[in-house]
């Protein structure tokens, strides 16, 4: 029983990433594969790169790429520094009314930002940030997420050490920089692979916030190039789009796929 | 005098634990607390962006919501849609995590297969999707005509449009669910297993006692969270549909409320929406709530 098992399982697994891999494979086929042949199935003899050549000529991915990693990473910076704070307070400091902090962040929890397109639409016009990658980011400086999977990281450290530092001098900010942050680093990257990876492919959000071209993510760059060309001898281009918005982050998950699963299983189970 | 000093402490553990909670309460205050509460003062007002006037109406956007059967067709979608992929992307993603959990060769490749979907851009995905299922040039139109089936125009066909929506987003949750599963099953100790096997247990009485009560924090994670993730779906219908269509087959809440708000600027009605999502969400912790098991920690 046990040994027919472990014959039939893989056999099983590699049917289904065939079938979860054929986008991919039909992706990466027709856009290494001159226009006029898109709608043949398989490879081409003739393979080209002429598609993501024309990708960058027509449409400005540099700059949609360059707009998409000032978005993630502004997030990301801010976010850090938030979520750290925060984190301090509410592992190490005994104040008055942390029931009620913990019960605001918990407010977000329950309600994803995702959801509340609307209210935040006008609350960015109101503050005359429409259009502007600020206006995109905004909404996300603040992870409660964040603040509970690091306050848990935090509590884990043993009081003795964060003493220790005290005794010798250090403020609050040098406990933090010295022994809470490099002691916690795993945390931090398990933090940082998941906002990246949800902002890297963020796109209703920012396609009701921006109207420019110049400002414009990749997400939705790419979804406007997709509109524009939806006839037949198209797809190689949007093909190829596609694998180039979704590279950078595809490399970084093969790279480190062991951290980067441990860090979203942390970052959920915690 | 002792007592003044504690107070004094006590006093700068306030200040210093509430000016290190400032710059995430003043974000989530600003677009989160805020935003809730507006749509719940929006949803009983009359709203003219550009003129900036509002006025108070009582429960005439509910009533024009409820009295539309457009929204009635929404909610049926949004739930037929969570309905069926709620628990197939459960098992699916469980029946997968139980095929890689072991370590053979091959297996990380498998995994990167089934999780791709999950940080490749869903637009771009959807689009090759929709290439992927046009009619008669299209490649599944090509295999199914090879294999003597009937093509079908799936995503304009009302009785398929929705199905098919799912079976892609399936594509992708499916993966979703298989990291979390993965990670839970390792963490059970094989001498378990083992004590199981020596004992004579059936593997149905074995998955049956052993495996899914050790994995239910696990389970009601990733409950949560498909919960969740069906309610919000949004960018599946933006891309492959055109507007939720063919005649609002595919039209879901999330998507209601973006084409309420973005292309008929009804302010009231999309308010009256955004707050029935947030239902939609206290619902889903409540689920949380009661099937936590209180005792079970969720640090493995």
């Amino acid at each position: 029983m046990g040994k027919k098992k472990i014959h039939f399982g893989p056999i099983l697994l590699l049917l289904v990433s065939l079938l979860w891999a054929m986008p991919l494979l039909w992706a990466l086929t027709t856009a290494l594969k001159p226009a006029k042949e898109s709608m043949i199935v398989g490879f081409s003899k003739n393979i080209t790169l002429e598609n993501f050549k024309v990708v960058f000529s027509s449409a400005p991915f540099l700059q949609y790429g360059l707009n998409t990693v000032v978005i993630v990473a502004g997030i990301l910076l801010v976010q850090l520094v938030t979520v750290t704070l925060g984190a301090y307070a509410l592992a190490c400091v005994d104040f008055r009314g942390k029931w009620l902090a913990v019960g605001l962040i918990m407010v977000q929890i329950v309600i994803p930002t995702d959801v509340l397109i609307l209210p935040n639409y006008t609350t960015l016009r109101h503050m005359n940030l429409l259009d502007t990658r600020l206006g995109i980011m905004l909404p996300f400086f603040a992870s409660s997420m964040g603040l509970l999977l690091l306050r848990g990281a935090y509590k884990g450290i043993p009081v003795a050490i964060a003493d220790a530092a005290k005794i010798d001098g250090a403020n609050v900010f040098q406990t933090l920089w010295n022994v809470y942050i490099p002691s916690t680093r795993a945390t931090y990257v398990a933090f940082a692979i998941c906002s990246i990876s949800t902002h890297w492919n963020s796109f209703l959000w920012p396609m009701i916030v921006i109207n420019s071209v110049d400002k414009r993510p990749l997400t939705v760059g790419l979804s406007l190039f997709a509109k524009a060309s939806e006839s037949g001898p198209m797809w190689a281009k949007i093909c190829a789009a596609t694998l180039v918005v979704m590279a950078p982050l595809y490399i970084l998950f093969c790279c480190f796929q062991n951290v980067f699963v441990a860090s979203l299983v942390r970052s959920g189970m915690k | 005098m002792q007592s003044s000093a504690s107070k004094r402490s006590q006093l700068r553990r306030d200040a210093l634990g509430w000016t290190f909670m400032l710059p995430s309460l003043l974000f989530l205050g600003c677009f989160t607390m805020l935003p809730i509460g507006k749509s719940v003062i929006n949803s009983f007002q009359k709203i003219n962006l550009g003129k900036k006037t509002f006025k108070w109406v009582g429960l005439t956007n509910y009533q024009k919501v409820f009295n539309d059967p457009v929204f009635h067709k929404v909610l049926q979608n949004t739930f037929l849609f969570s309905l069926v992929v709620i628990p197939l992307s459960m098992l699916l993603g469980f029946t997968v995590a139980s095929l890689v959990k072991r370590n053979f060769k091959g297996v990380g490749f498998a995994r990167a297969l089934i999780y791709y979907p999950n940080i490749a851009p869903t637009i771009g995905f959807a689009t090759v999707w929709t290439f992927l299922l046009t009619p008669d040039v299209g490649f599944i139109s090509q295999v199914s005509k090879w294999m003597g089936i009937p093509a079908i125009d799936y995503l304009n066909n009302p009785n398929y449009a929705i199905y098919t929506i799912m079976l892609v987003y399936l594509w992708r949750e499916v993966g979703f669910v298989m990291i979390f599963y993965t990670s839970g099953l390792q963490n059970i100790s094989p001498e378990y297993y083992e004590a199981a096997t020596l004992d004579g247990a059936s593997a149905w009485t074995v998955l049956r006692k052993i495996t899914l009560p050790l994995v239910k924090p696990t389970t009601v994670f990733v409950l949560t969270c498909t919960m969740a993730n069906s309610f919000k779906m949004v960018d599946l219908i933006v891309t492959m549909t055109t507007k939720g269509g063919p005649n609002n087959a595919t039209n879901v809440l999330m998507y209601h409320i973006y084409q309420t708000a973005f292309s008929y600027w009804d302010i009231g009605k999309a308010s009256v929406m955004t707050v029935i999502m947030l239902l939609f969400m206290l619902l889903v912790s409540g689920v949380q709530f009661v099937t936590m098991d209180r005792h079970t920690h969720y640090d493995n």
